[in-house]
């Protein structure tokens, strides 16, 4: 199971540019990863997970030595970090934080830590609530009380507060031509069978119907994907859409029909219903196996923005910019 | 070899600092069969913040490591296979007895993989990290020992080291590469962006100078990085043959630091095409 949260490395999702929508939306999302075989929530369980990572203790592990300890924070840190930035993580981060982990958890297994890695695990387990909005070609992302990244495409911008010291930093001249790189491979997993789709009756979620699918399928990967090691997987999808635009809508469809997503995320769009909004995702991978884990996707709160919100994508009152 | 710092070059024979307008990139030769390229890299680190005061402020040995990147076959799409070998060498000013040495030439055993390198001369490398972490240990002391050695001993584990070493350092190289092979000309003060993998790179062309027999555009790099957990920050400069589509050398500084322990580390590392 470590390896799976050693995996975390490789979470590093691609966020698509923000859609032209006339309008604007916003909505506040839970990521969440569970990991030994815990159940994912049914779908409209948002208030309640919001509520317990509200009430979530800050992380105040045990330390045997110093150095123990400075790779254990990092470690929370970054694990914290990953789940909290996944529509914007980088590999970088990603690979430092498995460095990280392994260094923590190998000296955490030799010290007995078992409290701190349960401690670890609860964290990781409870996930993260960040507010999302998108207006033009501007989105905004914010972690409770950790940080707000603000991106204006249109204007190659990128300011970071740091909601803690209410500074602001801004990135990107404007006008420059950006390019988007990935230069990742992708590791092809191989279906046993096209993926199988099953229609879920419809329920209301925040207010609204949303569609249900849960796709089912058998693949082998090639190399270790991610979180999910090499060799023949399970995998259990299942989705609930709102009829709301979303606005990060997937580019081509992905050949295995996106049930290997699971195992590194590269986005948050429909599979079943593409360009329409998900509200809710639990996507789990070789359930009852010791293996076994599941990401989690929550979203609440959507709404529409208007012309009046414009100013919710600048440096907001009271933070001082540094340079 | 030592490498040099790129900086003490750039200051020595920058022969051209205000170039209005360069011409068009050309196309690159194409890749061929024995094709060669090798890279000599030098890293050093320091630590400070949050550190024991015996190695705070104070650097760490140099390390020194040469890839070597030689072309197998070429793909339809100009592409192609290549065969990667990563020499370190020990540590600078630390003397290795006889059998340290032989420990160390253990160690670089096997340092070697296969992988695509893109017409455009960057490096496309996938790194297996669970052939890396292998499986695990358990038992005894012995017993986890006995694992330890099987483990450094597994070629997929030594190939997918090696991958994660060229990766690192080749990062920017490859990343000069990638940014660059977007662009159709190289004009002093053009500036521009790119998302690599995730990270936000800054280029800026600064000049031109010839390095050997190579015309060469001098570009700034950089990229500064944000998160609840810390920041990364990266300043260099890189030499780039236009014609050749191929990075020469790369100079860089990179901070990082993590809010949460208040440590710093800064890493100096050349990187420079041997010919």
């Amino acid at each position: 199971m470590l390896a799976v949260v050693a995996a975390l490395s490789t979470l590093a999702a691609a966020r698509p540019a923000a859609s032209q929508s006339s309008g604007g939306i916003a909505f506040d999302q839970i990521d969440r990863l569970l990991l030994e075989g815990a159940t994912p929530p049914p779908p409209g369980s948002f208030r309640d997970d919001a509520a317990r990572i509200a009430a979530l203790q800050p992380l105040r592990p045990k330390f045997t030595t110093e150095s123990e300890a400075k790779a254990l924070t990092a470690t929370m840190m970054l694990s914290s970090g990953l789940l909290g930035m996944i529509p914007i993580a980088g590999s970088f981060l990603g690979m430092a934080a498995s460095k990280a982990m392994n260094a923590a958890y190998e000296a955490g297994r030799r010290k007995q830590s078992e409290e701190n890695h349960a401690a670890l695990m609860a964290f990781i387990a409870t996930g993260t609530l960040s507010r999302f909005a998108f207006y033009h070609s501007w989105a905004r992302v914010a972690r409770a009380g950790t940080e707000t990244r603000i991106e204006k495409a249109d204007q190659g911008l990128t300011i970071l507060l740091d909601d803690e010291t209410h500074t602001a930093r801004s990135f990107g001249a404007h006008g420059d031509t950006t390019y988007v790189i990935d230069t990742e491979q992708q590791v092809v997993p191989v279906l046993d069978a096209p993926p199988e789709v099953t229609r879920l009756p419809d329920l209301v979620i925040d207010g609204r119907a949303a569609h249900g699918y849960r796709s089912t399928a058998n693949f082998t990967l090639p190399q270790q994907v991610g979180w999910c090691k090499h060799g023949p997987h399970r995998a259990v999808v299942t989705e609930y859409v709102l009829p709301v635009v979303d606005p990060e809508p997937a580019g081509t469809p992905p050949p295995d029909g996106g049930v290997s997503g699971i195992c590194a995320p590269n986005g948050t769009a429909s599979i079943q219903e593409p360009g329409k909004l998900v509200v809710y995702r639990a996507a789990e991978l070789d359930s009852g196996s010791p293996e076994a884990f599941a990401s989690m996707l929550e979203r609440s709160n959507v709404r529409e923005l208007t012309e009046g919100d414009a100013p919710f994508f600048s440096i907001p009152p009271g933070f001082t910019e540094a340079h | 070899m030592r490498t040099q710092s790129l900086v003490p070059t750039l200051a020595v024979s920058l022969v051209v600092a205000a170039v209005a307008c360069l011409p068009a990139t050309a196309a690159a030769p194409p890749l061929q069969p024995g094709d060669s390229f090798t890279y000599e890299n030098t890293s050093q680190m320091k630590l400070s913040g949050n550190v024991p005061s015996q190695v705070a402020g104070r650097p760490q040995p140099a390390y020194h490591a040469t890839t070597t990147i030689a072309v197998k076959s070429v793909n339809p799409d100009g592409s192609a296979l290549v065969h990667v070998v990563v020499q370190k060498l020990p540590p600078e000013g630390i003397h290795f007895g006889a059998a340290q040495t032989a420990a160390w030439n253990q160690i670089n055993a096997g340092s070697e993989f296969d992988t695509t390198m893109m017409p455009w001369r960057a490096l496309r490398i996938n790194v297996d990290i669970e052939a890396i972490n292998g499986p695990g240990l358990s038992g005894s002391a012995t017993q986890e020992h006995d694992q330890l050695i099987a483990l450094a001993s597994d070629p997929n584990h030594q190939h997918a080291l090696a991958a994660n070493q060229a990766k690192g350092y080749l990062s920017t190289v490859d990343a000069v590469a990638e940014a660059c092979a977007k662009r159709t000309s190289f004009a002093a003060g053009d500036t521009w962006h790119a998302i690599i993998d995730g990270l936000p790179y800054d280029f800026a062309i600064t000049g031109r100078q010839t390095a050997g027999t190579r015309d060469v555009v001098v570009l700034s790099v950089a990229y500064d990085t944000l998160n609840s957990g810390g920041e990364t920050k990266l300043d260099g400069t890189a030499l780039y043959d236009p014609a050749a589509q191929l990075v020469v050398g790369t100079h860089t500084v990179t901070i990082a630091s993590i809010k949460a322990n208040g440590m710093t580390s800064t890493t100096t590392s050349d990187t420079t095409l041997k010919e």
